[in-house]
């Protein structure tokens, strides 16, 4: 405690060198100068007194005819640094408060023991019942939020939000998906939901109907449910793996002239800055006259070096014009446009399995370039469909 | 005025008044033989590590031992630590 007082009095140590060093310091005892830590070394006094005490101090020896070093400690010698830094002074208490002030609002959300989830669903459940960068700490409920969350994200089992100054953790727990149990008391045919010819077939359960090497069409039973054993009628839940060679058959278009950007050189630039969800533009006229503009923006994110980003970033939006020139799209970019649509449509339709041959024809017709492709594929064509034995429509 | 210590002290023995009452009297504290507390000095005569010697009213308060500091002063206590051997009072030379 004595050391911590020393410490914002301020000290001096001192070194007292003369003919009659204890002359003096029992003119300082007299004078009513605390002083303590006196050592003889060296053939002088070391010991220290109160800063405030040295003035008094020095005129002593200067009487006395002694030589007098000193060396000053304390809160005030440490802060002599700040003397003269005006702005320096004027902007740490505004720091000060401002610390003080900031961690009563939560300024970073970080997401822990999501799997499934992405941390986006989290936060934007979040931000939707009001907990988002900026939010008042003590606003927080954990018992409601915990509650509005399980509501509004069913995959929730547990969540919990922890906060540490403007810090904020969201703790959850994701509920533990049970696999999906097959009733084997349900009836149920697998019919072909695609024409072709059985390339291979696994049949589970049920009774095979066709195999491989029979062409089928939409809808043509599979693999029944339903079967004879002796002179009983057997239900079962039809299950197979059914793959047949099909056939798909695709027209696409694309106009032979297009608008292609001719960029003019001229670009405008402008700053904005964004504040959590507030944007402020830097500029008083935001309007763009120009028909045809890229606009290009350039996000600078505030972060630590950590990699903790904070909810405020600096904006810089470029707008570059151009003039729409009508071009003729090449017969060799149609054609690989118009193929790769045509293969992204085809393996869009597959539920599983490859395409094995495409067959296309281009053609320039009425300003258009027309694509006809013709792709075989060795897909799945399996489809379970439920049945109701009991029912007159299916009896009938 | 500088008060006749002695005289008073004689006074205070023959009405059987405690010395302690007079003002100038110094008193000498000791714990264990690590520290001694003086009240009432009236300066220091001589200083080393091995001897302490301190004015008082009476005579010279003389401390012997090693390694001996004064820890704190101010103008009616010292504070003297250090291993202390012997206190006692002699003349002034």
């Amino acid at each position: 405690m004595q050391r911590i007082v020393d410490f914002f009095f301020g000290t001096c140590r001192l070194t007292l060198k003369g003919p009659w060093p204890l002359r003096t310091i029992n003119h300082m005892s007299d004078a009513g100068v605390p002083f303590w830590d006196l050592r003889d070394e060296d053939g002088a006094l070391h010991f220290v007194i109160y800063r405030r005490d040295l003035p008094g101090v020095k005129e002593l020896c200067e009487r006395d005819g002694s030589v007098l070093y000193s060396e000053v400690f304390g809160f005030r010698h440490r802060m002599r640094g700040l003397k003269g830094r005006y702005v320096l002074l004027s902007v740490l208490p505004v720091v000060f408060v401002m610390v003080l002030f900031l961690q009563n609002f939560i300024w970073y959300l970080q997401v822990e023991g999501n799997e499934t989830l992405c941390e986006e669903q989290v936060l934007q459940a979040l931000e939707s019942i009001g907990i988002a960068p900026g939010t008042y700490v003590r606003t927080i409920d954990g018992q409601q939020v915990k509650n509005h969350m399980l509501a509004l994200l069913p995959e929730l089992e547990w969540i919990s939000v922890n906060k540490h100054g403007g810090w904020a953790t969201v703790l959850v727990k994701e509920r533990r998906q049970t696999p999906e149990v097959t009733d084997p008391h349900l009836i149920s045919n697998v019919v072909a939901c695609r024409a072709g010819v059985i390339s291979d077939m696994q049949v589970y359960s049920g009774f095979a109907v066709t195999e491989v090497g029979d062409s089928v069409l939409q809808g043509e039973l599979l693999v029944s449910g339903l079967g004879s054993s002796w002179n009983a009628v057997v239900c079962r839940n039809a299950q197979a793996d059914v793959y047949a060679y099909t056939r798909h058959e695709t027209q696409l278009i694309l106009p032979e002239e297009s608008a292609q950007a001719d960029f003019t050189g001229e670009e405008k630039s402008s700053w904005s800055l964004i504040v959590g969800k507030k944007r402020w533009n830097f500029f008083s006229n935001s309007g763009i006259s120009l028909t045809g503009y890229d606009k290009i923006e350039r996000v600078y994110q505030f972060a630590l070096p950590g990699g903790i980003s904070f909810p405020i970033s600096l904006v810089k939006t470029i707008c570059r014009t151009y003039e729409p020139i009508p071009t003729l799209i090449p017969e060799e970019q149609a054609k690989s446009l118009l193929q790769q649509a045509e293969k992204d449509c085809v393996a869009a339709r597959l539920a599983a399995g490859v395409i094995l041959d495409t067959q296309q024809e281009l053609i320039l017709q009425d300003g258009l370039w027309r694509l006809h492709a013709v792709s075989s594929a060795n897909e799945m064509i399996a489809q379970t469909v439920m049945i109701n034995p009991w029912s007159n429509e299916e009896f009938e | 005025m500088k008060r006749p210590v002695r005289m008073l002290l004689k006074a205070a023995k023959a009405i059987d008044v405690p010395p302690q009452l007079i003002r100038e009297v110094p008193r000498v504290t000791m714990e264990a033989n690590t520290r001694v507390f003086v009240e009432n000095h009236g300066g220091i005569s001589s200083y080393s590590e091995q001897r302490i010697c301190i004015y008082t009213a009476l005579e010279l308060l003389q401390i012997e031992g090693s390694g001996l500091r004064i820890e704190r002063m101010d103008r009616q206590n010292i504070w003297i630590c250090g291993v202390i051997e012997q206190v006692g009072y002699r003349g002034r030379d």
